[in-house]
């Protein structure tokens, strides 16, 4: 792979990793009530696909433990049982608070890079 | 290579369960990954990593976590010593018990099994066999195992003749019932004490907050690693 591909995938994943909470909070808000795989079908809806199951599943855990959604174990006539996630009052608020300072920063960066 | 999804389970809860992740915890974060593989169709490897690096995302193993195994370890040796020293003397229960030079290789042996070899040798087998799971299979175990406990025999040894044998053997003298009664306060460190590696079984589905296992599956854990 080029070099400067590399770097822009990088640069992307960089990116990604900081916002991506952001991006998991408004899914659940989309769904209202998710569990990992529908969460993460949700988002490759959006755009994000690619994303691994061992980067929701450790997110959500943090998300929740930070209250931001609440979950529950589900269990099903057929299949495994599942961990359902909802967004938590607090968890709206945080998605809110995100969406305005995304909204700043890329009016920033836009400006800087495009002058 | 595929991986099985129960192989990788097992491997992934001895691995949450070393870095000190509860069990509730460990039983979570299994049914997660089968539940999402059985879903996707995913091989767990390729979704989630492996169970070395997905679990070090959920907790690494601290330095704090590994000496407080290794030193709960020594303490229940400790305390082994004492039940056997006290049980097989043959004097009054008030009576003074020497515990005395001849006694520390035995001591030595103990630690070892319960405190060394578990956080060093099985710790970094395990960490191997967790770091390749599909890939190629580890080399063998065993000649690790035996230069291990040749090593720590060794050291156990040169630690005995560096110290030198005091005069009348002696070390210390305590009452037999006072021994006894140490020894067998050190047991409940085997239920305190977390589990060591090689410890992989497989975990129960999540179930009820606070349904935890029952005192006869957390013996049988300890002793049979099942």
């Amino acid at each position: 792979m080029p070099r400067s591909r590399k770097a822009r995938e990088d640069r992307q994943s960089q990116w990604l990793k900081g916002v991506l909470d952001l991006a998991v909070l408004a899914a659940l808000s989309r769904e209202k009530s998710a569990y990992g795989y529908t969460l993460m079908a949700s988002l490759a809806e959006s755009g994000l696909d690619g994303i691994k199951g061992g980067t929701i599943y450790p997110l959500l855990s943090r998300l929740e433990d930070d209250g931001l959604v609440k979950s529950e174990w589900v269990t099903g006539d057929a299949g495994p049982p599942r961990k359902y996630f909802w967004l938590t009052p607090a968890g709206r608020a945080e998605l809110a608070a995100g969406r305005d300072g995304w909204r700043a920063f890329s009016s920033t960066m836009t400006t800087a890079l495009e002058g | 290579m595929a991986t099985s999804r129960w192989e990788y389970a097992k491997s992934l809860a001895e691995q949450l369960r070393i870095n000190g992740v509860a069990e509730p915890k460990v039983r979570e974060i299994v049914a997660q990954v089968e539940a999402h593989t059985r879903m996707t169709g995913e091989d767990p490897v390729e979704a989630f990593g492996q169970p070395v690096d997905y679990a070090a995302q959920w907790q690494p193993l601290s330095g704090r976590h590994l000496l407080t195994q290794f030193l709960l370890g020594v303490v229940l040796a400790a305390g082994i010593m004492g039940v056997i020293k006290a049980v097989s003397v043959d004097r009054a229960w008030a009576d003074p018990t020497p515990v005395t030079f001849d006694d520390l290789p035995t001591f030595g042996v103990f630690v070892a099994l319960l405190g060394v070899l578990p956080w060093t040798v099985d710790l970094f087998l395990s960490r191997r066999r967790a770091s390749r799971l599909g890939q190629s299979a580890p080399g063998l175990e065993w000649p690790l195992r035996w230069a291990a406990i040749l090593g720590i025999g060794a050291a156990v040894s040169g630690a005995v003749w560096i110290l030198g044998e005091p005069s009348d053997g002696t070390l210390f003298m305590a009452p037999r019932w006072l021994l006894l009664a140490l020894g067998l306060a050190t047991l409940p460190i085997l239920f305190l004490a977390g589990p060591h590696p090689g410890m992989d079984s497989h975990p129960r589905p999540p179930g009820p907050a606070g349904h935890e296992p029952s005192w006869k599956s957390r013996m049988r854990r300890t002793f049979l690693n099942r």
